[in-house]
């Protein structure tokens, strides 16, 4: 019994070494541009929010050569009713530019991690069950590129798809736009983004959260 | 109306009185803004953009129930840089009567490019 309870410790003990490397490692990584040169298109995540949010992605996202970033996944939060509808309206207008020949797009969406006016005690609860969908979605598109510029939506996945670089599912780029709104304190999702060293380039929109933040990087207004 | 109890009533404007028309939503906003001489408008970055940008003048009334607002800091830093006049409900009467449109500064539209460049070059791809 003694033998079998410290082999098991023993497994234990390994995997948790292990899991601590691999994700120094992956750490240490981040922000370290990998890419060979002429690399191939790239599938990409692009996490869609209420209000402002999605409005500022897709600006950014019209000045992203699209061939280079397919086949691309919108998802949004299931109590947002216009922000896939908005991402639609993008990807049919590329089709009617001929910017691309096909549709590559798919249109998701996620159980919300909080609501606004949330309290901050059941907000733990939603987010769990929101992490439980996120991992769902995440095993079924497993991205290269994350894209995302704010809202609570984007935590689940941006911290799967880390964790998914750490146990060697799939590798990826993770890009955090701070929106244009946040000129002197980051959002809560910047914040913990950029804390947990999960996104790999941290954009900011204003001098003085790059004074703030001295890893982001400051673009100016992008609206 | 939206979120709110109070109803304006609506009014086609006779005998020298305000018009006043009301919708919770219009397709057609952009033509409304186009038109306007004066915009009003909550704090919503979209809302500001699409008036800046139409380079209408703007008064930004800041929403000081939400929570953390940080709705008043984009409005209060494009007031300081002189591109629109900020107010609290409270102050909207005060800033109508003192403001001087003219005295406004366009603002420069801004620019997504420096982002889609650094992403390309972090992922490898060529420079355009």
């Amino acid at each position: 019994m003694d033998g079998c309870y410290f082999c098991i410790m023993a497994i234990i003990a390994t995997s948790v070494a292990i899991f601590l490397i691999r994700l120094l490692h992956v750490l240490y990584l981040t922000g370290k541009s990998r890419r060979l040169k002429s690399p191939q298109p790239l599938s990409t995540l692009i996490v869609l929010g209420s209000g402002g949010h999605t409005a500022e992605m897709m600006n950014l996202l019209s000045v992203l050569q699209m061939d280079r970033f397919t086949p691309r996944f919108y998802i949004a939060a299931a109590t947002d009713n216009m922000s896939l509808q908005k991402a639609r309206v993008f990807e049919d207008s590329l089709l009617h530019k001929k910017v691309i020949k096909g549709s590559s797009a798919q249109f998701m969406q996620i159980y919300r991690s909080r609501e606004v006016g949330q309290s901050y005690v059941t907000s733990v609860w939603t987010t769990l069950l929101a992490t439980t969908h996120a991992l769902w979605l995440m095993v079924k598109i497993r991205p290269q590129v994350v894209l995302c510029n704010g809202p609570g939506t984007c935590i689940p996945l941006c911290v799967i798809a880390f964790l998914f670089k750490v146990i060697g599912i799939r590798w990826s780029s993770i890009f955090y736009v701070e929106s244009i709104a946040r000129v002197k304190r980051l959002s809560l999702s910047g914040l913990l983004l950029y804390k947990l060293c999960i996104a790999d380039q941290f954009f900011v929109q204003w001098p003085q959260l790059q004074r703030k933040y001295p890893r982001a990087h400051y673009v100016g207004c992008l609206m | 109306m939206g979120q709110g109890t109070y109803l304006p009533a609506e009014s086609i404007g006779e005998d020298g009185l305000l018009a006043v028309d009301c919708f919770t939503f219009s397709s057609s906003i952009a033509d409304h803004l186009s038109s306007a001489s004066l915009v009003i408008s909550h704090a919503g970055s979209g809302s500001i953009f699409e008036t800046l940008r139409l380079g209408k003048p703007l008064i930004v009334v800041v929403n000081e129930d939400l929570m953390d607002n940080h709705q008043s800091e984009l409005a209060e830093e494009l007031a300081d840089r002189k591109h629109l006049y900020c107010a609290h409900p409270q102050s909207l009467h005060q800033v109508i009567v003192g403001m001087d449109l003219k005295s406004l500064l366009p603002y420069q539209p801004g620019d997504a490019t420096p982002v889609a460049k650094l992403i390309n070059r972090f992922l490898g791809f060529p420079d355009d």
